[in-house]
């Protein structure tokens, strides 16, 4: 079903609307929640209270086009309150071996899927060594692909600075990889 | 010496600078130099780096850069490190959370569901039980609307509430009748003093609009507004005496009441609806007292 009459169904009340528009979407929030807090438990915690807001905004909610870029700016806020009322407590642990199993993917083999989890584990981990605002711009802008009109109105910030700070974000990001694989080489 | 001479100078410099006349075995001074000139320039190449994934630099970026990938490796490990991680980071985008996800945001948004509709029936047992207690009040309301001495009756309930608020010395509300009066009183001043004030706040464009629009009715509009506000303070002017009588009265009848003297009362509130009338009658004739009237010869 066409996203339009999904939304116009959900409105009305209809419970398979809204669990269709759930599994359509729970993958995408549950990625922006998981890349923002680098816990899967939190990260499902958050992702449920994304659509649990989504549910009571409905009305809300913007022409079905805009919907997508509705739902990241809804979700990016609730991960940031979340994280704002996780300050209090230690940092997350990083995503681990165990944590990523059940996480989809897409690898014909064990071994290839092994190959990918590994990979994933490797860039949460070096996500989680980024500065907020940094890892912020890589999950905005390399992971959902919005552009940078889009970041630049949902963070309020000058297109000119999104830019910048994306391209910052790009460069740490690959050190902090680099960083690890180094002091993975070398604790091996 | 002529520009002759210089060009071929120039183009003995150049052959003997060919390719085979570099020894095998010449440093590089690249770095050497970079560090005591400019610094190395891996910061501009790891900005053009990070911006590939935006777009293709243009021509001489992408062959300057070529050129010092060629030579240092730190930019090519972070070259291939951003190479490998775009489609890493694309990956990322979506993350399938365990089965059980969709049951429990479901779940939840069940639990909101029944909460909005329990609220929903707790208003629906308000509205009833408020229905219940003005369903009466309504159909009372509505029997003593069809009673003919219920307007009466209305009024005087209404003239006592009147009075225990402004009238009596101990009524919460006893300066405001003198308070109205003054206003009444003061009210053809004071809109021509709050028009004045609004005319000068106005932005300059609005009151110039204003101002044509003013000589265009030719002075008509002043004229008027004067006549009327002088015809009112004079009509203030000489109905002051039947005001001030009838707030003696006034006063009279609460102080009455105040004592539970009732007769004395009412034979006060007599004289203040007898000034009341006048009052009214005054106002409409344009302020004159009539003939008969001791305060109009006084």
């Amino acid at each position: 079903m066409e996203l339009p009459e999904l939304l116009a169904r959900c409105r009305q009340g209809d419970e398979l609307a809204w669990e269709e528009l759930i599994r359509q979407h729970q993958a995408r929030v549950y990625g922006i929640a998981l890349g923002y807090t680098g816990n899967a438990e939190e990260a499902r915690d958050v992702a449920q209270e994304v659509f649990v807001r989504v549910w009571k905004r409905l009305d809300s909610c913007p022409d079905p086009a805009l919907f997508q870029p509705w739902l990241i700016r809804v979700a990016r806020n609730a991960c940031v309150d979340h994280l704002r009322r996780r300050k209090a407590r230690p940092p997350a642990q990083d995503v681990s071996a165990d944590e990523l199993r059940h996480l989809a993917s897409t690898a014909p083999t064990p071994a290839e899927a092994y190959d990918a989890e590994s990979r994933r584990r490797l860039v949460y981990r070096a996500l989680q060594a980024l500065s907020e605002i940094n890892r912020e711009m890589i999950l905005l802008k390399d992971v959902q692909g919005l552009a940078l009109e889009e970041i630049a109105s949902m963070l309020d910030v000058p297109l000119g600075t999104v830019k910048s700070r994306t391209n910052r974000a790009r460069l740490e990001l690959a050190r902090a990889v680099m960083a690890i694989e180094g002091g993975s080489a070398a604790g091996a | 010496m002529d520009n002759r001479d210089w060009e071929k100078r120039w183009d003995d410099l150049l052959e003997g600078c060919s390719d085979a006349a570099i020894p095998a075995d010449a440093p590089d001074l690249t770095a050497a130099v970079l560090a005591r000139t400019s610094g190395p320039a891996c910061g501009r190449a790891g900005g053009l780096l990070a911006a590939l994934a935006d777009g293709a630099p243009d021509l001489g970026d992408a062959q300057l850069l070529h050129g010092h990938l060629d030579r240092c490796p730190d930019c090519r490990v972070l070259a291939a490190t951003l190479a490998w991680l775009a489609p890493e980071l694309r990956d990322m985008a979506e993350v399938a959370p365990d089965p059980a996800f969709t049951a429990d945001v479901l779940a939840a948004t069940a639990r909101l569901r029944e909460a909005a509709a329990a609220r929903g029936r707790r208003q629906i047992r308000i509205a009833r039980r408020l229905a219940a207690v003005t369903g009466p009040v309504d159909a009372w309301w509505r029997r003593q609307l069809e009673r003919p001495r219920f307007a009466l009756e209305f009024a005087y309930v209404a003239t006592m509430i009147l009075l225990a608020l402004c009238a009596t010395p101990v009524s919460p509300l006893r300066s405001a009748p003198q308070k109205a009066l003054a206003v009444v009183e003061a009210s053809p001043t004071g809109v021509a003093a709050v028009s004045s004030w609004v005319w000068r706040a106005l932005p300059a464009d609005v009151a110039d609009v204003g101002r044509a629009a003013w000589h265009a009715t030719g002075g008509q509009v002043t004229d008027a507004v004067g006549a009327t506000a002088d015809r009112l303070a004079a009509r203030g002017r000489r109905t002051a005496p039947l005001r001030a009588e009838m707030a003696r009265h006034l006063g009279d009848t609460g102080r009455a009441l105040v004592r539970c003297d009732f007769v004395q009362a009412a034979g006060h509130w007599q004289q203040t609806r007898a000034d009341l009338t006048a009052l009214w009658r005054a106002w409409r004739a344009g302020g004159q007292l009539p003939a008969g009237d001791a305060r109009a010869r006084a």
